[in-house]
């Protein structure tokens, strides 16, 4: 019995030393945490941990500087892609981890369920993705902030940009989930505005293997479309691609927007990918320093579209927090609004509505694998021609 | 009349997919009485195995010496085999701990195999929420008649595809072991009375079942040229659903449910205005027409002799 009450005394003497010990060696900065939410796990992991890299290497350069009065720490949530999963992990951040902002989602129809939370625990929250307008547009949440472009801005420059080279008959796909159904909506607009003809528009669910089917229809269309535009992601994206070809629609262009802008589409299409042509997020170059200083931290993943647009984020929440503090959340959401933040991706300046007016969209072509800005490929040079009917 | 042509033979190529996977079904269900809900993610094993194989033959540099019929060969039934024997493992762990229990717990159980080979294979294998690149193990020769366009690889998968289903049915009617099979599927007590050995006939039925789904993995991705983790679970479903409409238990039946399947999406895709979000739906409404009003399926249960 003497014995355990010695351990037992020994124990708390010695956490009581340890937890001494850990206060001595924090500094005097108080702590102050910033979430970040993407989907880490699920068919989009590629674009969240590039996402999440991102802000986490924004964190730790503003550390490792240590120029802040702050020293900042990044809470990481994965939302799965699956609203129900993003809703929980932001009541986490703002309830358990108490964060003073944080940065969110790839996928729309997630972010359309946090801002509710957010809102609700005013807590500021800057979008790195998604590209529904009613995140921003709709509730005009004081809180809400996106510097990402909405899907309006990027199909008004799909559009504009494909019918300038002459391709006035779109035959359209598009998922049938919320991201698909903007999509749909937003570039059916878009072409009524320049005067390009819809011939066709068929929604197709996520998980589709066979497209076949539906390609044969528009291969059967007379008159038929001299274009095709897929409203989604990733897999369908190259699923229909190589099922185009091997049907033989070499003849088709192939359009989109920033949903598939990623390697993996030019990794599961193939060859087949060669001359597709989307509205890509912000192009960084292999030698600015984004790049270098992400590759010197040695992440394993790759930093994807989503890095730089993170990467940003974390910078102006971080900004914003150095300027009025961690505490007042509104002073915290209203600095954020009214910032014009000079970054990777030029310059990030809010609308009322939170949403940024620019977003670094860059046409981009599928080229050797690769996906290209349109202006160094060797299509913008004629060297390489699109697809034509 | 041109579309239609190319209409009806994408539906042959999806029905053959689905009859793969509904074959498998109908052994299990009709040998053992169970419902294998996995077999649509040991197909998915099969699949992603055989791109296991493929990367070891790139790199250890055997794709340089052999021709590639060999190694391509020895990837395929290598990958058959080794999901063959995933098939007796799972069998041993999940199924046999059951086997005196009501038939709903094996059904719950393999239920839960799947979704535990689904979440290895997206957490394990590297990137595995992506979608994965098949590697080509078919001539990909495309040829033209008149505006249809048609590879070689298609019917290669559709000849292997029915040397497939009517070697299972040989198997089954015309070898000893299939005997053994059908005799423990008639009952099971008289069979052991016989000296069949209930034990390693269900795990013959589990190897022959899942060396089915290493086919049918390795077929169906080569099809698509694009696999991922999730696969097997539709596939699953389909399949099962195919030889529900067909007549679980009936060999003949599971081919006819999968043509049904199978003609219905494509057609309901291809022809319908406004058909192809529905497609499922279609198909789906179908198997419940049967479930209602026919549950024994279009050819009802016939080939394993209950008596």
């Amino acid at each position: 019995m003497k014995f355990v009450k010695v351990i037992f005394v020994g124990i708390i003497i010695g956490t009581l030393a340890f937890g001494a010990f850990e206060l001595s060696i924090a500094g005097e900065k108080p702590a102050v945490k910033i979430g970040f939410i993407g989907p880490l796990t699920g068919p989009n992991a590629a674009f969240g941990l590039g996402a999440r890299n991102g802000a986490d290497l924004a964190v730790k350069e503003t550390n490792k500087r240590g120029d802040a009065p702050y020293q900042y720490k990044l809470v990481v949530m994965d939302d799965a892609s699956d609203p129900s999963v993003g809703v929980s992990v932001a009541t986490k951040l703002c309830t358990v981890d108490k964060v003073a902002a944080a940065t969110t989602h790839f996928n729309s129809p997630v972010g359309l369920a946090t801002i509710h939370v957010f809102h609700r625990y005013k807590t500021p929250q800057v979008f790195w993705g998604t590209i529904h307008p009613d995140i921003t547009y709709k509730d005009n949440f004081p809180e809400v902030t996106r510097i990402a472009a909405n899907t309006i801005v990027e199909h008004a420059r799909l559009s504009n940009f494909i019918l300038k080279r002459g391709y006035k008959s779109w035959s359209i796909l598009y998922d049938t989930t919320s991201y698909g159904n903007s999509c749909f909506n937003t570039v059916k607009n878009a072409l009524a505005k320049v005067g390009a003809k819809i011939i066709s528009a068929d929604g197709v669910p996520v998980g589709t293997t066979d497209f076949r089917p539906i390609l044969s229809k528009i291969k059967a269309l007379n008159p038929g479309p001299n274009v095709i535009y897929f409203g989604g992601l990733v897999t369908e994206a190259a699923l229909i691609k190589r099922q185009m070809a091997e049907m033989g629609m070499t003849d088709l262009l192939y359009v989109g927007a920033t949903g598939f802008d990623s390697e993996t589409f030019n990794k599961a299409a193939g060859a087949d990918a060669e001359g597709t042509v989307i509205v890509g997020k912000k192009s960084i170059g292999k030698d600015s320093p984004f790049v270098k200083a992400y590759n010197s931290q040695g992440y394993k993943e790759y930093y994807e579209a989503t890095g730089p647009y993170a990467y940003d984020a974390t910078n102006m929440i971080i900004a914003a927090i150095n300027k009025v503090g961690p505490t007042d959340q509104a002073a915290l959401a209203k600095t954020i609004r009214e910032m014009q933040y000079e970054g990777v991706l030029g310059l990030t300046k809010f609308d009322k509505f939170g949403q940024t007016e620019t977003g670094g969209l860059t046409m981009k072509v599928s080229q050797g694998s690769k996906w290209i800005p349109w202006e160094q490929s060797e299509y913008a040079t004629d060297a390489k021609s699109l697809p034509k009917k | 009349m041109v579309h239609f042509l190319e209409v009806l033979f994408i539906a042959l190529m999806l029905s053959s997919t689905y009859i793969l996977i509904a074959v498998g079904f109908t052994l299990f269900f009709g040998a053992i009485d169970i419902v294998q809900f996995a077999h649509g993610d040991v197909a998915m094993l099969g699949a992603f195995i055989s791109i296991i194989f493929y990367g070891l033959v790139e790199v250890s540099g055997i794709s340089n010496i052999l021709p590639p019929w060999i190694w391509i060969l020895v990837i395929i039934i290598g990958s058959l085999l080794i999901t063959g024997a995933l098939g007796v493992v799972f069998e041993r762990v999940v199924v046999k701990p059951f086997r005196r229990s009501p038939l709903l717990m094996v059904l719950v159980a393999t239920v839960a195999l799947g979704i535990i080979v689904r979440e290895s294979v997206r957490l394990f294998y590297p990137e595995g929420s992506n979608p994965q690149v098949f590697p080509v193990f078919f001539p990909q020769a495309g040829f033209r008649i008149g505006p249809l366009y048609f590879k070689a690889e298609h019917f290669i998968i559709l000849a292997i595809s029915i040397f497939l289903i009517f070697g299972l049915m040989i198997f089954i009617n015309k070898t000893k072991m299939g005997l053994a099979i059908r005799a423990i599927s008639q009952n099971r007590e008289a069979a052991s009375l016989m000296g069949i050995n209930p034990d390693i006939t269900i795990m013959a039925t589990f190897f022959t079942g899942s060396l089915l789904a290493g086919i049918a993995g390795v077929l169906i991705g080569s099809y698509y040229d694009v696999v991922k983790f999730d696969i097997g679970l539709m596939g699953g479903i389909k399949g099962f659903s195919a030889a529900v409409v067909g007549g679980l238990g009936n060999f003949q039946g599971a081919i006819l449910g999968g043509l049904t399947l199978g003609v219905v999406e494509t057609f309901a895709s291809a022809y319908i205005p406004g058909g192809m979000p529905y497609k499922d739906v279609f198909a789906f409404i179908i198997v419940i027409f049967f479930l209602v009003f026919r549950p024994s399926g279009l050819l009802g249960e016939r080939a394993f002799e209950k008596v």
